[in-house]
């Protein structure tokens, strides 16, 4: 069974209505990332259609996750807002404070001495105000984030600028700083800059050599280390159902690297048996029941050009792995041509 | 390197598996040494169980904590001596310069498992698995075939001990532990409320020339160390900013003694002596990370005011939250009028309204003064903020009513 169920269910059975509202207010067919943003308005509903780029927009995450570096000054100031629990679900994940050196057993016992009393203070400080607490070992943040949290259509703040990993599942997730996740931990609404929307098609499917890492390596070489700045990247496309569910996360984890507010992907069959997979068949079956609000209307992806401020077409067919760098990850080179410059 | 937060699903670790095997099966001996970083504990336990991390195992590779290691900088290399030009390839996200190791001559090269798993065993970085051969130990010519991946784990997946730990349903009764002599750690206080009274014969701080970005006014680093203790990481506050007056970092004049001295050192000088300071900047002041420390250390050491050409939003937010005034000139070249010596009254902060500009007469050392007109962006609810003393204060007092 799922983390927050209930909360999930919440989420779902607002969902139809909610993107109803928005698609009239907006007057045509609706992106999926706009689904995701309209549905979670702090104020239920809006009057107007946002500019994208340009207003200011409250809303309401339905979850928070900190790591062990930044949640200690946010949970030290959540201690000052003066509530018995945060206000929203909310987890630590202890991944930052631990130095690799010789191997798992050593190291983990190495940062268990060494930052005791950190690690002692978030769990304390978690067991308090109903956070739940993954010890130094038990993971990455963001993979233990997609393996038992991420929900498709779900929005999800996070303390690390890779939060967006768990687009990956199909839902908005963005990094923040610490103030932002004390707000809604106390109970306050977020405010973000309504986002641009990038789509990126997938045509074809990868094979052989070639993996989702090597179509965020290819993004990363078109847009640059700056071009996915105040936008959300939204794939699709029949290459995008092709791709497994980490893959996705995979690339929608180095949607930082461009810039990029976050990025996602439609609800589908590969999210599906990912969420299965891990134990999840309650938000499988829950996520199936609202199926059509989880993805963008069909014409948006008919005719992608009318609906985003920026396309990118990508035919994995041909798609070549990639090697990039060095220092920056934007510089993007096919295998086998690094010797060449 | 293979894993992190990007790379570590079981399909990843497959098709890296199925490259590495190759390495055995057709006696190549890998050139690189190899490091996993498994991206949970879930994915570990299902990998060992599995025999994938035995194959890294057996070509080499040392298996690293689930954590996030070199990919965050949290790497103590011991293959290098010094600071020598080295090259890794990895499957993590981010590869700026010393971002894995401290090291700037470190190459580093994002790929995807398999092909990192590849280059590691051919050593080359032009290497192009699709098309060339390499010489194995029998001195044979090989070829490493396509990478076979699972989606998901055929008997699924599975873990004794996760790692995670439920909150009690009612922790009234918790106490949280923090040690009173901690170096890292350290309970707020709640700020207390900028009064009217204070703000006349403010001093001026600093005035930073040029780039002023949150790394700027809370330098990153070995500072990190600190991030949970606002008394000890408030000792970096403003290091880096550049003096406008000596084109100096971390060199700025006490009006109290006229003496030079560091930005932290005659801040607490002027708290000491109960006199509140502002800080005037340049363009898009606060821009970079939004690391909240930027405006809670000065707030901490007793800054009332930041004045600059223009504020990066996050940071003038961040600003507000803490109850300070952030603000902006009128006109952009009064910032040119400030002087090193000046001694600042806010006349009419009595009447801070939303959508009114302030008025502050500026006193120089030589006696005479000057009045500039100041904007800001407060609403209503963030001048309530401001006469609480921060966000939080507000929260906590609308939570105890």
């Amino acid at each position: 069974m799922a983390f927050d169920i209930d909360m999930i269910k919440g989420v779902y059975s607002q969902m139809a209505e909610r993107v109803d509202q928005a698609r009239e207010l907006v007057g045509r067919p609706l992106t999926l990332s706009e689904k995701i943003l309209y549905s979670h308005l702090w104020d239920g509903k809006s009057n107007k259609a946002f500019t994208r780029g340009k207003d200011y927009v409250d809303f309401a995450p339905d979850r928070i996750a900190c790591q062990d570096a930044t949640a200690q000054m946010a949970l030290l100031q959540f201690m000052q807002a003066g509530k018995p629990k945060v206000a929203v679900p909310t987890t630590v994940h202890c991944d930052h404070l631990i130095q690799a050196k010789s191997g798992a057993v050593a190291d983990l016992k190495v940062a268990n001495a060494t930052s005791e009393e950190v690690f002692n203070f978030l769990e304390s400080v978690s067991n308090k105000y109903g956070i739940g607490f993954w010890k130094p070992g038990a993971g990455i943040i963001h993979q233990v984030v997609l393996e038992n949290y991420a929900f498709p259509g779900g929005m999800m703040i996070g303390t690390d600028s890779h939060t967006v990993n768990a687009g990956g599942l199909g839902m908005l997730a963005i990094g923040v700083g610490g103030a932002d996740a004390v707000d809604v931990m106390a109970g306050m609404a977020w405010e973000l800059k309504f986002p641009k929307l990038i789509g990126v098609k997938l045509t074809g499917n990868i094979s052989g050599w070639t993996s989702a890492k090597d179509v965020i390596l290819k993004v990363a070489g078109i847009l640059t280390v700056k071009g996915g700045t105040g936008a959300i990247v939204e794939y699709f496309g029949e290459g995008a159902l092709n791709l497994s569910c980490t893959g996705k996360g995979t690339i929608c984890n180095m949607g930082a690297e461009i810039g990029a507010t976050t990025s996602t992907f439609g609800y589908d069959a590969s999210m599906e048996r990912y969420l299965r997979a891990t134990d999840r068949n309650d938000v499988a079956d829950a996520a199936n029941e609202v199926k059509a609000h989880l993805t963008a209307d069909p014409e948006v992806y008919a005719q992608p050009e009318k609906y985003f401020d920026e396309i990118i077409e990508i035919d994995l067919n041909t798609l070549k792995p990639h090697l990039n760098g060095p220092f920056t990850p934007d510089l993007a080179t096919p295998v086998g041509e690094l010797g060449l410059q | 390197m293979i894993g992190s937060c990007t790379n570590s699903s079981y399909e990843d670790l497959t098709r890296a598996a199925s490259i590495a095997k190759q390495a055995i099966d057709k006696k190549i001996k890998p050139k690189s040494d190899f490091g996993i970083n498994p991206g949970s504990e879930q994915i570990r336990f299902t990998a060992e169980r599995d025999g994938l991390l035995q194959i890294f195992e057996e070509v080499g590779a040392t298996i690293f904590t689930n954590a996030c290691g070199p990919c965050i900088g949290q790497w103590d290399r011991s293959d290098l001596k010094g600071d020598e030009k080295n090259t890794i390839v990895h499957s993590f996200n981010r590869n700026f310069s010393k971002r894995a190791d401290g090291n700037p001559n470190t190459h580093a090269f994002v790929g995807s498992p398999e092909m990192v798993a590849a280059i590691a065993i051919s050593g080359r970085l032009d290497f192009d698995p699709m098309n060339d051969t390499l010489i194995n130990e029998d001195g044979e010519a090989v070829k490493l075939d396509m990478p076979l991946g699972i989606e998901l784990p055929v008997n699924g997946f599975a873990v004794e001990d996760a790692g995670f730990i439920a909150p009690d349903e009612d922790g009234s009764g918790v106490s949280v532990k923090v040690s009173p002599t901690s170096e890292r750690l350290q309970l707020l206080e709640s700020f207390q409320p900028i009064e009217n009274e204070s703000l006349a014969g403010a001093k001026l701080l600093i005035k930073a020339q040029g780039k002023c970005t949150t790394d700027h006014i809370s330098m990153a680093g070995p500072w990190l160390r600190f991030r949970g203790h606002l008394d000890n990481i408030a000792n970096n506050t403003l290091i880096g900013a550049v003096n406008a007056f000596n084109q100096k970092t971390n060199f700025v004049k006490n009006q109290l003694t006229g003496e030079y001295m560091g930005v932290p050192d005659a801040q607490r000088a002027y708290k000491a002596a109960g006199i509140k300071t502002i800080v005037v900047g340049d363009h898009n002041y606060g821009e970079g990370s939004s690391r909240e420390h930027a405006a809670m250390q000065p707030r901490h050491l007793g800054v009332a005011a930041v004045l600059v050409k223009s504020f990066a939003r996050i940071h003038e937010t961040n600003l507000k939250k803490q109850g300070m005034l952030g603000l902006t000139f009128v006109n952009e070249s009064d910032y040119d009028l400030i002087k090193e010596d000046d001694t600042f009254n806010f006349v009419d902060i009595a009447s801070f309204k939303a959508g009114q500009a302030l008025t502050i007469e500026i006193k120089h050392a030589d006696g005479t003064a000057l009045t500039i007109q100041v904007n800001h962006t407060y609403n209503d609810s963030q001048i309530g903020w401001f006469r609480a003393g921060s966000a939080l204060n507000v929260i906590k007092k609308e939570n105890a009513a």
